[in-house]
C-alpha cells in the first residue's frame, strides 16, 4: 500500500509545511470526493468513496506530527515500538508529578492551576515537537538511517505520553 | 441578473431539490441559472410549518392549514415530529412531558411513536408528509408534474447520529423520494454564504434552531469548503426558550390557583404557542405581555415578562451553545480570533441575547446579514447544483460529528474512528472466533464520546455470520466500517483466510429498517403494525429455539460444571423457555429468551475457557454453535 506522502504526492519528510497537506488533500477531493460522481454508476462512485477514504486517512496521519513521523519511519521500514522501554527516567518521574498536580487540581476544582498545568504541558509538547523536528532532519542525511533512531523512538514515547496526559487532563 | 440559456435547460427528472427539513418550518430551493432560489407559496411565504395535522376522515393537512388545527385537535397535530426521529421514548422524558399530543415506545424497534388515538404512526411518517408537502410545492411553482421530481438533497443538523440520517432517509423513501445527499445544515449555510466569496477565509456557523444547535468550523479556500470540527446537540434550541417561557408561567399558574395546567394537553397548546409569541416579541422590544384566560377552568393569568428575567430564564440554554462553540473551536485548533467571520443561521439567533452571547465570545459582531431561514435550504440546492454538475468547482468536504466505537464485553468501548474525521472515512477491525467450528461473531457499534457503551448511542447490534468452519482463532474476519459522504454508516466483513464474504445482519436502534421501510409502502402505511407483529413473533420463536438448541447440547456438560445455583437458574430458565412454544406474546417470549441467554453466560465461559485460551468473553451460548 503506498504511504500517505505518495497518496496525496507529497515529499518524503518530516518537516512538511500543513499548508501544503491541506492543498493536496483539495486537490484530491476535486478530483476523487463522491459529490464528483453523483451521476456515474454506483460502482465508480463506490470506488471514489475508498479512494477519498484513503486520501482523508492519509491527511489525517500526514496533519498530526507524531502520526506522520510514526508514518515516515514505516516507510523506512524502522517501525515504531510504543512499548518502548527506553524511556528517560527523568522524564517518568516528572510525568508522574504532573498527574498527581492534575488530580488535585480536578479534585479541588482549581481551574487557574489545571489551565496553568496544561498550558505547562503544551508548552513542553511544543519543544520537544521542535527537537523532534531537528532530529529528522540529521535523521534523513543519514544514509543509513540509524545514527538518531533510539533518540527519536524515545521522544516519539514522550510525545505520546505527553499527548494522552493533555487529552485525558480536559 | 437571469439570462436563459436555450437548450441548456435541465430536463425536469434531473431537477434535484434542495430541502431543509427543519424542526419548526421546512423549506424547498432549487439552482437554477447559476443561483438558488427559494420557492415560496403563492401569498409569498417560503416557510412551510413542520406541522401536519391527521384528521379522524379524510387526508393529512401539512403547514399552514395543520397550524390552524393546533389548538382545535392538539392530540393529532404533530409538531416538532424531528425530536422524535431516530430516537427512543427514553431519549425524549423531557419533550415528551410539554408536547401536547401523545407518545408511545415502540418495544419491537425501540423507538418513539406517536399514538393518535385510533392508530400509531411513526416520527418518519409525520416528516414523509413534510416532504411531500415541499415536493407538491415545487412541482407547482416550476409547473412541473410532482413524479417527476424524485432526487432531493437534504439537510440534518451536524450533530445527527447515525440513527437520525438514516430515518431521515427512510422519512424520504416513504415519500417516494431518493436522496442524493445528506448534508449538515451548517455545511449547508457556509456554502451559501461563501459560494461567490473570492477571498480565503475561516468561519464558524452558529445554528440555533427551533429544536437543534450546532456548530461548525470551516475553512473556505478555493471554492472548497473544508469543516475542521462540529460540535452541537441535537436537543437544545428556540423550543427551549418557549418551554422555559411557558414553564415558569405554568408554576406561577398553579401558585395562584392550584390547576396542573400543563396536564391539560388543549391548554397546553395554547401556553405553548403564547409563550412562543412572547419569545418573539422579546425580540424587539423590552417586554412583553403573557396573558392566558380559561374562563372554565376560573384561569386569568397575566404578567410583564421584561428582557431580564427572560434572559435569566434561558442564560443556561445560551451557555451550552457557547461551551459547544469553545469545544469546535479547540477541536479545528482555532481560536476566536483566527476566524474571519461568525454567521449567524437558524430563526432562534433572532433572540438578541443569543446574539450578544456570540459577539461576546469572538470579541466582534456576527454576521447576520443574510436571512437566518432561508439560508441552509439555499445551501442544500447548492450542492444539488454541485452534485447536478451545474456549479463547477466547488465542493464541500465534511466530518463525522461523533466518534465511533466498538463496545467491548467489559461494557467499555473502543474507539475505531475518531469525531471530527473527514468524511467518507474508513477503518478496519479484525475479529476471530473463539470455538472451534464457531460460524458466528456478534459486537455492537456505539456512536458517542464516552467511555462506557452505556453512555453513549447504541447504532446496532451486529452479527457476522458464515464463518467458514475452521478451528476457534484460526479464522481472520476482517471488518470495515465505511462512513459515507452522507455521514452514515456502512460494514463490510470478509474472511480474509478464505476470502468468504460474511454476511452482516444489522438491527438499527430506534429506527425503521429498509424492510419494514419497503413494507409500509407496499401496504400503503396500513396494516403494516400487524404484518410486522407477526413476523417478528415467527424470528422471535426462531431465536428462542436456537438458544434452547444450544443449551440442551450442552447440558450433561453444564450439569456437571456449572455452581449448583448457576445450573439451577439455566435449568429453570430453559423450561420456562419451552414452555412457551406457541405464544404470540413478542414480549413475553423475547424476555424469556434473553432469560436464558443471560442464564448460559456462565455456561458459554465455561465452555470457552474448556476449548480455546484466547477468549472473547462475554459470548452467549448460541453463538458457540
Amino acid at each position: 500500500m503506498a504511504s500517505p506522502f505518495e497518496l496525496l504526492g507529497l515529499p518524503v519528510t518530516f518537516n512538511l509545511d500543513v499548508k501544503d497537506v491541506d492543498s493536496a488533500l483539495r486537490a484530491a477531493g476535486l478530483r476523487w470526493h463522491p459529490d464528483r460522481f453523483a451521476c456515474a454508476p454506483d460502482a465508480e462512485r463506490e470506488h471514489a468513496e475508498e479512494q477519498m477514504a484513503a486520501f482523508n486517512s492519509a491527511h489525517a496521519t500526514l496533519c498530526s506530527p507524531l502520526q506522520r513521523a510514526i508514518a515516515l519511519l514505516e516507510v523506512f521500514a524502522c517501525p515504531y515500538d510504543p512499548s518502548g522501554t527506553n524511556a528517560d527516567p527523568e522524564f517518568l518521574i516528572e510525568m508522574l508529578e504532573t498527574k498527581e498536580q492534575l488530580e488535585q487540581a480536578k479534585s479541588d476544582d482549581d481551574s487557574t492551576s489545571l489551565n496553568k498545568l496544561i498550558f505547562d504541558l503544551r508548552q513542553r509538547e511544543q519543544n520537544e515537537l521542535a527537537e523532534l523536528s531537528q532530529l529528522f532532519v540529521a535523521w534523513e542525511a543519514d544514509n543509513n538511517r540509524t545514527q538518531e533512531l533510539p533518540k527519536l523512538q524515545q521522544l516519539l514515547n514522550q510525545l505520546h505520553y505527553l499527548g494522552r496526559t493533555i487529552e485525558t487532563s480536559y | 441578473m437571469e439570462l436563459p440559456i436555450l437548450g441548456q435547460e435541465p430536463r425536469a427528472s434531473d431537477l434535484i431539490l434542495g430541502i431543509d427539513l427543519g424542526t419548526t418550518h421546512s423549506l424547498v430551493a432549487i439552482y437554477q441559472h447559476g443561483e438558488s432560489r427559494v420557492l415560496c407559496d403563492d401569498e409569498g411565504d417560503a416557510l412551510i410549518p413542520s406541522v401536519v395535522s391527521f384528521p379522524k376522515e379524510g387526508a393529512p393537512v401539512v403547514g399552514k392549514a395543520a397550524v390552524e388545527r393546533m389548538q382545535l385537535d392538539p392530540l393529532r397535530t404533530i409538531y416538532s415530529a424531528k425530536r422524535l426521529i431516530g430516537r427512543s421514548v427514553e431519549d425524549l422524558n423531557r419533550e415528551v412531558s410539554t408536547l401536547p399530543y401523545k407518545i408511545v415506545h415502540s418495544e419491537k424497534r425501540d423507538m418513539a411513536m406517536i399514538d393518535l388515538g385510533d392508530k400509531l404512526i411513526t416520527p418518519q411518517e409525520v416528516s414523509a408528509h413534510i416532504l411531500q408537502a415541499c415536493r407538491n410545492r415545487a412541482a407547482k411553482q416550476l409547473n412541473i408534474d410532482a413524479d417527476d421530481l424524485k432526487k432531493v438533497v437534504i439537510t440534518v443538523p451536524a450533530y445527527f447520529d447515525d440513527a437520525q440520517r438514516q430515518s431521515t432517509r427512510r422519512s424520504a423513501a416513504l415519500a417516494g423520494l431518493e436522496v442524493m445527499r445528506i448534508v449538515s445544515e451548517p455545511t449547508a449555510a457556509a456554502l451559501a454564504y461563501g459560494l461567490n466569496k473570492k477571498e480565503n477565509c475561516k468561519v464558524v456557523v452558529f445554528d440555533l434552531g427551533g429544536g437543534t444547535f450546532d456548530v461548525s468550523v470551516l475553512e473556505l479556500h478555493d471554492g472548497v469548503f473544508r469543516v475542521l470540527a462540529t460540535a452541537g446537540d441535537t436537543h437544545l434550541g428556540g423550543d427551549d426558550f418557549d418551554r422555559a417561557i411557558m414553564v415558569h408561567c405554568a408554576a406561577e399558574i398553579r401558585e395562584q390557583t392550584s390547576i396542573e395546567v400543563l396536564a391539560d394537553p388543549n391548554a397546553r397548546a395554547a401556553l405553548r404557542l403564547i409563550s412562543e409569541d412572547v419569545k418573539k416579541k422579546l425580540s424587539t422590544s423590552e417586554d412583553a405581555e403573557f396573558v392566558y384566560h380559561d374562563a372554565s377552568a376560573g384561569i386569568a393569568y397575566r404578567r410583564t415578562i421584561d428582557w431580564r428575567t427572560f434572559q435569566n430564564w434561558i442564560i443556561t440554554h445560551v451557555q451550552r451553545t457557547l461551551d459547544h462553540c469553545v469545544s469546535a473551536l479547540h477541536d479545528a485548533k482555532q481560536t476566536p480570533e483566527s476566524i474571519d467571520e461568525i454567521i449567524l443561521v437558524g430563526g432562534s439567533t433572532r433572540v438578541p441575547f443569543v446574539k450578544a452571547a456570540v459577539a461576546q465570545l469572538f470579541s466582534r459582531p456576527a454576521n447576520d446579514s443574510i436571512n437566518p431561514d432561508e439560508v441552509v435550504a439555499r445551501g442544500a440546492a447548492i450542492q444539488a447544483g454541485i452534485l447536478g454538475g451545474e456549479v463547477k468547482n466547488a465542493l464541500l468536504l465534511d466530518v463525522t460529528p461523533l466518534s465511533l466505537g466498538i463496545g467491548t464485553a467489559e461494557g467499555t468501548v473502543s474507539k475505531i474512528i475518531n469525531r471530527n474525521s473527514s468524511i467518507p472515512v474508513q477503518a478496519k477491525e479484525g475479529f476471530t472466533t473463539c470455538v472451534d467450528g464457531q460460524t458466528a461473531v456478534k459486537f455492537t457499534i456505539v456512536q458517542g464520546e464516552r467511555e462506557l457503551i452505556k453512555d453513549n448511542r447504541t447504532l446496532g447490534e451486529f452479527e457476522l455470520r458464515g464463518i467458514p468452519t475452521m478451528a476457534a482463532g484460526l479464522a481472520q474476519i476482517g471488518v470495515r466500517f465505511q462512513i459515507d459522504a452522507n455521514g452514515m454508516l456502512h460494514v463490510f466483513a470478509k474472511e480474509e483466510k478464505s476470502g468468504v464474504e460474511a454476511s452482516i445482519i444489522i438491527e438499527p436502534k430506534h429506527g425503521l429498517t429498509d424492510k419494514e421501510v419497503e413494507g409500509m409502502l407496499a401496504d400503503a402505511w396500513q396494516n403494516a403494525e400487524q404484518d410486522l407483529e407477526a413476523r417478528r413473533v415467527i424470528d422471535l420463536h426462531a431465536q428462542r429455539k436456537n438458544v434452547l438448541h444450544a443449551v440442551h447440547k450442552h447440558q450433561q456438560f453444564a450439569e456437571q460444571n456449572l455452581p449448583p445455583e448457576l445450573w439451577q437458574t439455566l435449568h429453570e430458565a430453559a423450561v420456562a423457555a419451552e414452555n412457551i412454544d406457541g405464544s404470540t406474546n413478542a414480549k413475553e417470549i423475547k424476555s424469556c429468551t434473553n432469560e436464558l441467554e443471560d442464564a448460559s453466560i456462565a455456561l458459554a465461559e465455561l465452555l470457552m475457557n474448556d476449548v480455546a485460551n484466547n477468549v472473547v468473553k462475554n459470548q452467549k451460548v448460541k453463538d458457540l454453535n
